[in-house]
């Protein structure tokens, strides 16, 4: 057992009268081979970096690229943000990193929830997980509120689903607890199995879902990481007076944002289903058609009204310091709990691309895929693409639900399922799917939203909408979704600014609101006032988001990436979507000039 | 004539009244355009447009 104060004064903190100082953040690594944990200060080269910041630069850095991520070569990076531990609004957002089995590249997965904000509060601005236990092994990694880190063997949780889990785990621990936790399909090394982080309510209904880092941390022995949200020890703000200004006028900034402050408490991301629908851009039917048949009844004004008639809660509050609260409990028809958060791009999956325009359905398709610990973008989509190849029909809820338990029991179909839709294109010997790096997009189809198209092609991480989802430009009419002009140029500038806001702990839902010029003033006020230093406007989030993707790059490069990897599935090229009827139509060399910073 | 309406977004923050699955019945003249209803809802064009990014 390593403790962070055990250390402290000789490391950790300068001790001024009865104030600690923190004198900078700390490193965990844990090796799974050896069991032994070891605290060190961050080094100079990561110092300044946090969430996918840090865990892009390094995987670069200390990841063989050509590794078996499966393998003990592969580190597992559990990353709060800069912010994450402050009193700043919306920061508790934890970027999960590692070379992803899923797509063979570097990868960043994103979730809310505690952890971020309990890690932040002990000093704590990485967990490094490295080797790997003995084939069988299990563990739980704990940390105390002192900052205690400890392994626990966990041999008896194996197989548990999530929600079981957690549930004994705050009944050892107590409910002030925060937790990271795999189910069966991460214990079965799945190419689409998730992490899920505990919200709020102790529920384990946030993930970092893409890119199937759970099958990593499964791999490592790892059952879960359980962290105390009582530390006291965060690192010190170099102006504390400025820092509180500064945090008060982004709340406000927050809270006058229409999107941030209302449209998001009043239907969450599920707002998306009518105009993305009405927009013709909503892959239906494993994105045959760009409208769902019936998505009046999946839309967000129809859950709302539907989850409070049950008594659920549309305004939930699922992560630390959360203000927003685009957050939902579904419940079913005598108000039991269901899931928690029904969010668009689940709606979308297993929705839109299956065909299925129930929500009572969809919910209990979300549960499941938390509970057995999978990604419920890419599952949506293998479903639907095994739905495509003629496995099942289009709409047959029944059998998605069991094509998705099969996951959980560890089938042989189900374990094709959960290696995610290109494993099950191979399966089927089925073309049309629709992945870029092995990962399925995300509910935007790039026919009709070509920047989207751009960002799925382009981003190191494979499809994925948050890397780059260039959809508010097109609702407010800033960009023609249909034409090529400036998607390119949309889609850089997006993902350099999220590959930014993403090593800070804040919430996309926060920051979708500090981007104008005097929000984005306000946020580095925060900044600089936190780190101490004097950064602008180019350095934040120019020079980080582009060295963030420079990092990431280089890393796939290394991996065995070219340019031909950067390139949209062939039918999207060639069969036209309705109701547009259009094609992709930007040309692989506009693809190649993405990331001509 | 007599149509229906549903609304979408926040839109229906403005009418205390409006339930979704039933969506609200509006009369306006023969001939009138989306625009006309609009205006007769009392939804300005900036209304009409959705903010930034939701998900």
């Amino acid at each position: 057992m390593v403790s962070l104060t055990q250390v402290a004064g000789r490391v950790l903190y300068g001790f001024r009268g009865k104030q600690e100082r923190r004198l900078g953040m700390k490193l965990v690594r844990v090796d799974m081979s050896k069991h032994k944990i070891r605290v060190e200060d961050m080094p100079q080269d990561y110092k300044g970096l946090g969430g996918r910041g840090l865990t892009s630069v390094m995987i670069n850095e200390e990841v063989l690229p050509n590794c078996d991520p499966l393998g003990p070569d592969n580190k597992l990076i559990i990353a709060p943000g800069l912010l994450s531990g402050t009193s700043l609004v919306n920061t508790s957002r934890i970027s999960i990193g590692a070379k992803s089995p899923l797509t063979g590249g570097i990868k960043e997965s994103n979730a809310g929830g505690t952890v971020a904000a309990a890690l932040g509060r002990l000093g704590i601005g990485a967990v490094v997980i490295e080797g790997q236990a003995r084939e069988g092994g299990l563990s739980f990694l704990r940390i105390d509120k002192q900052g205690n880190a400890s392994l626990i063997p966990a041999q008896e949780y194996q197989g548990m689903r999530t929600y079981e889990l957690v549930g004994k785990i705050l009944g050892i621990y107590g409910n002030k607890t925060s937790v990271l936790c795999i189910g069966p399909a991460g214990e079965y090394r799945l190419a689409a199995a998730s992490i899920q982080s505990s919200d709020i309510d102790g529920r384990p209904c946030r993930a970092a879902g893409r890119g199937g880092l759970g099958a990593v941390m499964g791999a490592k022995g790892l059952k879960a990481v359980i962290v105390d949200q009582g530390g006291k020890g965060a690192d010190a703000i170099a102006d504390s007076k400025a820092f509180n200004e500064a945090a008060k006028e982004i709340v406000k900034a927050i809270k006058a944002d229409h999107m941030s402050g209302n449209v998001m408490p009043t239907l969450g991301t599920a707002g998306l289903i009518a105009p993305v629908n009405s927009m013709g851009g909503f892959p239906s039917y494993n994105a045959t058609k760009g409208v769902l048949d019936g998505w009046e009844n999946i839309s967000g004004e129809t859950m709302a009204e539907l989850i409070k008639k049950r008594g659920g809660d549309t305004t939930h509050m699922g992560c630390a310091q959360c203000i927003i609260h685009c957050s939902n409990i579904f419940v079913d028809n005598k108000g039991k709990y269901v899931t928690s958060s029904l969010e668009y791009e689940t709606m979308w999956s297993m929705g839109g691309m299956t065909g299925i325009a129930d929500l009572d359905t969809i919910a209990q398709l979300d549960f499941l895929c938390d509970d057995i610990g999978v990604d419920t973008m890419s599952t949506g989509v293998a479903v639907a693409v095994a739905m495509d190849a003629g496995y099942r029909k289009f709409g047959d809820r029944t059998a998605a639900i069991k094509m998705v338990e099969e996951i959980g029991k560890g089938t042989e179909f189900g374990k094709i399922l959960g290696n995610g839709p290109a494993a099950v294109g191979t399966h089927f010997k089925h073309a049309r799917v629709p992945v870029v790096k092995g990962q399925s997009i995300a509910a935007y189809d790039p026919r009709a939203m070509q920047g989207n198209g751009v960002t799925f092609a382009t981003s190191p991480m494979g499809a994925d909408h948050t890397a780059g989802n260039l959809v508010g430009l097109y609702l407010t009419q800033q960009l023609d979704p249909l034409k090529t002009e400036g998607q390119v140029e949309a889609s850089r500038f997006i993902q350099t600014v999220n590959a930014a806001f993403d090593s800070t702990g804040l919430c996309f839902m926060a920051y979708v609101a500090l981007l104008t010029p005097e929000a984005g003033e306000t946020f580095l006020k925060v900044l600089n006032a936190k780190l101490g230093t004097k950064l602008g406007p180019d350095d934040f989030p120019g020079a980080l988001g582009t060295r963030v993707l420079k990092a990431e790059r280089e890393f796939n490069r290394k991996a065995g990436f070219t340019k031909e990897d950067d390139r949209l599935p062939k039918f999207f090229y060639e069969e036209p979507l309705p109701p547009h009827n259009t094609v992709f139509a930007i040309s692989d060399e506009a693809l190649d000039s993405t990331f001509d910073f | 004539m007599r149509i229906r309406v549903k609304l979408y977004g926040t839109l229906s923050q403005q009418f205390p009244q409006y339930r979704h699955s039933e969506g609200m019945e509006v009369e306006i003249p023969d001939g009138a355009t989306v625009k006309d209803l609009l205006a007769r809802l009392e939804i300005s064009e900036k209304q009409g447009a959705v903010g930034k990014d939701l998900s």
